[in-house]
């Protein structure tokens, strides 16, 4: 009866230590596998970053201009043609100017579009003809964009035949009136020669001004030029911020 | 005037040569860097989808129930929790009985839930929550049976009856009035029948997960442990798969 004790205890004992080690040695393989996670997203996400980014040599082109403040050059990417080989939300179609980022969700200016009729299985880019700066609604939200040409990019301030009007835009302060002002953004506004609309085809080459009204986040009048489309069906943009006007607010 | 001709062309040739290389250089580069993107995010999708399944040992263990037919041993990590530390959408937390997966934002049956947590520390077990019913007329109802085995739970359990026998609406008010109920919870006997349920180690619980236009199931599953780590495992059982619901609108 002793010795059947002992045994029971001494059996009893081994298998809570082999458990207890099991318990141990599983814990310590899932905290090294969150760590691979981890360190494989870090990779991942220099990669993405490295492929967003423009290519050296037009950052060296455009060196001086991106030495004034407020400037910057970017890729963007065709919607729907890298969204699901890209980790970031929104595949690389959109960009904040304020937030300085292509992440889609928390806010953005601009997006790149392609028809939705474009087949986008093969990754194969579609021309540039079939391309279209979008400003993204949300809510209230909306934008203006005008085309203005040729026009280098450092020709193009506040008092620019083209941005006058959008530098002069009052966003409303309440919704239905905010909701107007996106129906005449998707009519579009003519001015003299000049037509401002939520929307813009896309042409090497070209300057273009953006109005982007965000409320609650930001207001932002920002100029911008296509630099390139390369082989991959990214654009390369240089941009510069003309105006950060007041945060608009929304009376519902 | 002929050599300065032959100058220009020379010098226009070279011109196009060089930055035709330098071009066709940028293009392989980014070519070679989108490859090395879709082989980095294959690697992380398997190591993802390793710290997702569950324990070998717990595998072992239950591989004779899951030799049955719609059956499966699956890992729900706490929401939040491992939220930015996974590719996956919804973090883990979120599970889908009728397509297998973890991936949120395409119909879930089942969410573990517990309160917002940013040191990455996961909570006493107490403040875990099963939830279900994540969107629009979508909802579910959660029945927690205690310490009952699997096996012992079929369509004529007691508790499992009221849920094999409800009958979703197909008006949307009345989906929107039924949400109210399971929000509230509803008392058949001994058993309530809720949006949610406390996750209990040991607790088998039957859920009836309503998604209308996409599936309508009944599962039955039990806590079979909770890790170090904050995931629990779950064994489950599909019970019966009722037909889609549709919702006039």
């Amino acid at each position: 009866m002793f010795n059947r004790r002992y045994l029971y205890a001494a059996l009893t004992s081994a298998l809570a230590v082999l458990l207890h080690f099991n318990a141990l040695a599983q814990s310590i393989d899932r905290s090294k596998t969150i760590k691979e996670i981890s360190s494989l997203r870090k990779e991942l996400n220099e990669k993405e970053m490295l492929f967003l980014s423009p290519s050296a040599e037009d950052r060296a082109a455009f060196a001086e201009f991106l030495k004034q403040p407020k400037t910057g050059l970017i890729r963007l990417f065709p919607r729907g043609l890298y969204d699901d080989r890209l980790t970031i939300s929104g595949g690389g179609a959109y960009y904040s100017f304020t937030r300085l980022t292509h992440e889609y969700g928390l806010g953005s200016d601009i997006m790149l579009q392609t028809p939705p009729s474009t087949p986008n299985d093969d990754y194969v880019p579609p021309p540039i003809a079939e391309y279209d700066f979008q400003t993204v609604f949300a809510g209230a939200n909306y934008g203006l964009i005008v085309t203005l040409g040729d026009v280098p990019l450092d020709k193009v301030t506040l008092e620019y035949d083209g941005v006058k009007f959008l530098s002069d835009y009052n966003p409303p302060s309440t919704e239905p009136k905010a909701r107007i002002e996106q129906r005449r953004a998707r009519e579009g506004i003519r001015r003299g020669w000049r037509g401002y609309r939520w929307n813009a085809p896309v042409t090497v080459n070209y300057t273009y001004a953006l109005r982007s009204i965000d409320y609650r986040n930001s207001d932002v009048l920002v100029s911008f030029r296509v630099v390139r489309k390369e082989i991959d069906g990214s654009l390369v943009i240089l941009w510069k911020m003309l105006k950060r006007f007041p945060t608009p607010k929304l009376q519902r | 005037m002929f050599n300065r001709r032959s100058l220009f062309a020379a010098l226009i040739s070279t011109f196009a040569i060089l930055f035709h290389n330098d071009a066709l250089a940028q293009s392989v580069d980014r070519s070679k860097t989108i490859k090395e993107i879709a082989s980095l995010r294959k690697e992380l999708s398997e190591k993802e989808k390793l710290f997702l399944s569950p324990p070998a040992e717990d595998l072992a263990a239950f591989a004779e129930f899951l030799k049955q037919p719609k059956t499966g041993l699956i890992r729900l990590l706490p929401r939040g929790l491992y939220d930015d530390r996974l590719t996956i959408r919804g973090g883990g937390a979120y599970y889908s009985f009728d397509r297998l997966t973890h991936e949120y934002g395409f119909g879930s049956d089942i969410e573990l839930m517990t309160p917002p947590n940013e040191n990455y520390v996961p909570p006493p077990i107490a403040e875990y929550n099963f939830h279900t019913g994540f969107a629009g007329a979508d909802y579910g109802l959660i029945v927690k049976l205690g310490d009952v085995p699997l096996d012992k739970v079929t369509l004529e359990h007691d508790g499992v009856k009221f849920l094999a026998a409800y009958r979703p609406p197909s008006a949307i008010h009345k989906a929107r009035a039924e949400q109210r109920r399971a929000d509230d919870g509803i008392l058949r006997g001994q058993y309530e029948y809720k949006w949610d349920a406390p996750a209990i180690v040991n607790y088998t619980y039957a859920l009836r997960s309503i998604y209308y236009d996409k599936s309508d199931v009944l599962v039955s599953f039990r806590v079979v442990r909770k890790e170090i780590d904050g995931s629990v495992v779950i064994l489950w059982k599909m019970l019966k798969r009722f037909p889609t619901p549709a919702l006039q609108r």
